[in-house]
């Protein structure tokens, strides 16, 4: 269906402005305004577009004239595709005064071809735009009907030959220039055209004519990009009277979850990103969307995401229809959902995926994350690195990187060995392949592997037992307190801060040369006296990442127990030495 | 006579509280209501013999101090054995090596990151509302009564323990926090470098029970106590000053 609106910039001004006086757009052309658009009260008195303003006020004195902004009828004319939407979801706006609507299939929920266009006319002039449709088969067709036959022409399937024949070329969408060449030759109908050879009209037209001829009669595939793209997973309820209300649009996306779940159960799917788009009577849309961490189809979990932002949904005069999408869908089998309480089972899914031992927190990650931000939710996932701030990083919540998978694929040697970032050569084979293998950890270079993993051998039973002391009378506990199967990864020793601050902060420091620790420094303008210190303990640069400096870093106590993480950054012989404080210790 | 009457009544309308309260209500077995925090004299003086589950606690200290932080992760390494821990901060810089050596398992820990100073109570609440968690911790100046009641509710809804990370000197007058402490770092005592971290932990206000005061220090994932060394022998063990404000 092409839809044709005729006088939309001044339709546009009318729903702000209603016009006492016959209305004109008029737009700059070579230093004469010339009228561009106008509106029905102007036209019956004779002007048309094309007139330089002075004649126009020459014919009607009481004009009322107002410049061209092609920028906002763009603007208007693409929140109607999007409206009309809620016809078909495949709209998009043609030109810059008409809408394609492909409603191949969708006119039955509607009763049928007249009514549809019937609806849409009807709903349009409801809104102040004055606007002539048609159907036929191919757009180019149904365009040129819209455009130069007679109003609510609906052409039946395969005439439409027979109705463009009558027709001028020009409502071919050829330029101007065709238009007036083919006039010249005396070609005054399409049906001309049919008969002139086309070798001949393509050497001296170019490939225009019969591209736009053959893409009229369907001869030549002319799609049209809708103005989003079309998820296959919709749903939509148009309302006999319009809504507003908070409560009225929370029931009727319940409606809307209930069918999509429906729908994505019968086979096998979970939404991850769901779109709720609400049609209003004033022709503009509001629509929210909301991301969930694993695939979902439990509608009142869904609608709690949206639920809390209903308020913000302007309503204006009344929604009319509202429209739900699922944009991103994956596989979730029924068992998921079944065992999805059950503790056991999501403790051996653990092992399984490597997720972290959360139960089922995908419901209250949804909520945060919808409201704070895809990243405000995270948990720690360990990195092979000894540099302090990219040994952990923060993973979201809810995700499944390929990497977690890889760690816990390679966790039991680890857990009798050694920490993984322990080891500085871990740090240069980063791909989940092999070649990050368990041997070459065993056999590795060494001496520091075999320290680590002595010193663990004597924490790990200390701690392990104190506390399953602590909560032996609970069997949940008992089972909470292994070690789960990559726990080992976090390293113990040697010390690191609670609080690692994101950026290094420079300090001023009175330190005595050349490998002391300082005696006093400075830090957010406190001085800090130093009582003891440890180190220093060197950490050198990344030497494949960046050109930097190896850090020299110290615990320190100040006089007041207060315990950092201060380094100081190069070696001695380089100068300037810079101090930084890196973190705090509880 | 007249005392006797009197004091069954009291006894009467403190039962009809603690019903209220739920605390002690029989829909929650009594096992699971209070969580022992693993330091013998604290245990003795909390009238729960633990720590309550499902109420709001809360913990301050001098700004910029990581004790604080440092005391809740060694208290909350106990409650990550029944389940996820949510913590929420303002700014990201816990460190997930450094939770590991106070004994809390950072693959326990979900960290929700709050932009802005109101969302911070919506999370809080939020996640108090998910009973599949153990405890939901938050580093939030200034709750006054109001919210903080809204708080307590949502925790014993669930039964998830809250706990508040406030800054000494923003936080508000009252709350109903069944428990508050107030946690600043002492000198460490090795004999050379920096020790074992060591706290000096006050309670300042149990609901029903008595305040006090220790030294400890947190060595090998379990807490010792910290007043047989010379530094701090001054300050140790002794009882919480009366006044402290807002009891």
């Amino acid at each position: 269906m092409s839809v044709w609106l005729p006088t939309l910039p001044t339709d546009r001004l009318a729903r702000r402005h209603p016009a006492s006086e016959p209305r004109v757009i008029v737009a700059d052309d070579g230093g004469v305004l010339r009228l561009t658009a106008l509106d029905a009260a102007a036209a019956r008195l004779g002007l048309a577009p094309g007139q330089t303003l002075a004649d126009a006020r020459a014919l009607v004195p009481s004009l009322d004239a107002r410049p061209a902004d092609p920028a906002a009828d763009a603007a208007c004319l693409d929140r109607l595709a999007a409206w009309c939407t809620r016809w078909t979801p495949w709209t998009a706006a043609d030109g810059a005064d008409g809408l394609w609507l492909d409603i191949t299939g969708c006119p039955h929920l509607f009763g049928g071809e007249e009514a549809l266009r019937d609806d849409v006319l009807a709903r349009l002039g409801r809104l102040g735009f004055a606007a002539r449709a048609a159907i036929a088969d191919t757009p180019g067709a149904a365009r040129a009907i819209a455009r130069f036959a007679a109003d609510r022409q609906i052409v039946p399937a395969g005439e439409s030959q027979a109705a463009l024949d009558k027709l001028p070329p020009a409502a071919l969408r050829l330029s101007a220039a065709t238009v007036a060449a083919l006039d010249g030759l005396g070609l005054r109908r399409i049906g001309d055209l049919h008969d002139l050879p086309r070798a001949g009209l393509a050497v001296r037209f170019g490939d225009e004519i019969t591209r736009r001829l053959d893409q009229a009669l369907g001869r030549l595939a002319e799609p049209i990009s809708p103005r989003r793209p079309v998820a296959p997973w919709r749903t939509l309820l148009a309302f006999a009277e319009p809504i507003a209300t908070p409560e009225d649009i929370a029931r009727v996306t319940r409606h809307l979850l209930i069918d999509l779940c429906a729908r994505l159960a019968a086979v096998d799917l979970g939404a991850r990103r769901l779109d709720l788009v609400f049609y209003k009577a004033d022709g503009g849309i509001a629509a929210l969307a909301a991301g969930m961490s694993r695939p979902t189809r439990v509608p009142d979990r869904l609608l709690r995401l949206f639920a809390e932002r209903f308020e913000t949904v302007d309503p204006g005069f009344g929604i009319e229809a509202a429209a739900l999408e699922a944009t991103l869908v994956e596989a979730l089998l029924p068992a998921q959902l079944a065992f999805a309480s059950r503790m056991d089972v999501a403790a051996a899914q653990t092992t399984l995926t490597g997720e972290p031992d959360f139960p089922d927190l995908a419901p209250l990650i949804d909520r945060l994350a919808n409201r704070l931000g895809p990243h405000a939710v995270s948990h720690f996932e360990l990195q092979e690195s000894h540099l302090p701030e990219r040994a952990v990083r923060h993973v979201r919540a809810g995700s499944t990187p390929d990497n977690r998978i890889w760690r816990v694929r390679f966790s039991s040697p680890f857990e009798t060995h050694a920490p993984i970032d322990a080891v500085g050569v871990d740090s240069l084979s980063r791909g989940p392949g092999d070649a990050f293998g368990v041997t070459s950890l065993r056999d590795g270079p060494t001496g520091l592997l075999r320290m680590r993993s002595a010193s663990r051998r004597t924490h790990a039973p200390q701690s392990e037992e104190a506390a399953s002391a602590a909560v032996s009378n609970h069997e949940a506990a008992d089972r909470a307190a292994r070690p789960p199967p990559y726990a080992a990864g976090w390293s113990e020793a040697p010390p690191r801060p609670l609080r690692l601050l994101g950026r290094p902060e420079p300090i001023e420091v009175i330190a005595p040369v050349p490998d002391d620790p300082p005696i006093l420094f400075r830090w957010r303008r406190v001085p800090h006296r130093i009582a003891r210190a440890d180190g220093p303990e060197r950490i050198a640069p990344e030497w494949w990442r960046q050109r930097a400096l190896p850090r020299d870093y110290y615990r320190i106590e100040d006089a007041e127990g207060r315990r950092f993480w201060v380094f100081r950054e190069g070696l001695y012989q380089a100068s300037p030495l810079r101090w930084f404080l890196h973190g705090l210790f509880a | 006579m007249n005392n006797i009457s009197c004091r069954t009544e009291l006894d009467a309308l403190r039962a009809r509280l603690a019903g209220l309260e739920r605390l002690h209500s029989a829909a929650r077995p009594c096992p699971t209501a209070a969580l022992p925090c693993g330091f013998p004299p604290i245990d003795r003086t909390l009238p729960w013999r633990g720590l309550p589950r499902g109420c709001l606690h809360e913990i301050s200290g001098a700004p910029g101090d990581a004790a604080t932080a440092g005391f809740a992760a060694a208290v909350l390494s106990r409650f990550a054995a029944h389940g996820p821990i949510v913590w929420i901060t303002r700014i990201r810089e816990l460190y997930a090596p450094g939770l590991q050596s106070l004994g809390l398992a950072p693959q326990r820990l979900m960290l929700v990151h709050i932009a802005r100073a109101a969302d911070a109570l919506w999370a809080i609440e939020e996640a108090l509302r998910c009973a599949a968690l153990a405890a939901v911790i938050a580093e939030i100046d200034a709750v006054d009564m109001t919210r903080s009641r809204r708080l307590q509710l949502a925790a014993e809804t669930s039964g998830v323990t809250a706990f508040l990370l406030q800054n000494e000197t923003k936080r508000a007058g009252t709350s109903v926090a069944r428990t508050r402490w107030r946690v600043a770092a002492l000198p460490s005592a090795a004999a050379r470098g920096v020790g074992a971290p060591r706290w000096r932990v006050e309670l300042v206000r149990a609901r029903g029970g008595a305040t006090g005061g220790w030294n400890v220090e947190w060595r090998n994932g379990q807490w010792h106590a910290a007043n047989d060394v010379g530094v701090a022998a001054d300050a140790a063990d002794r009882p919480a000053r009366a006044a402290a404000p807002g009891v």
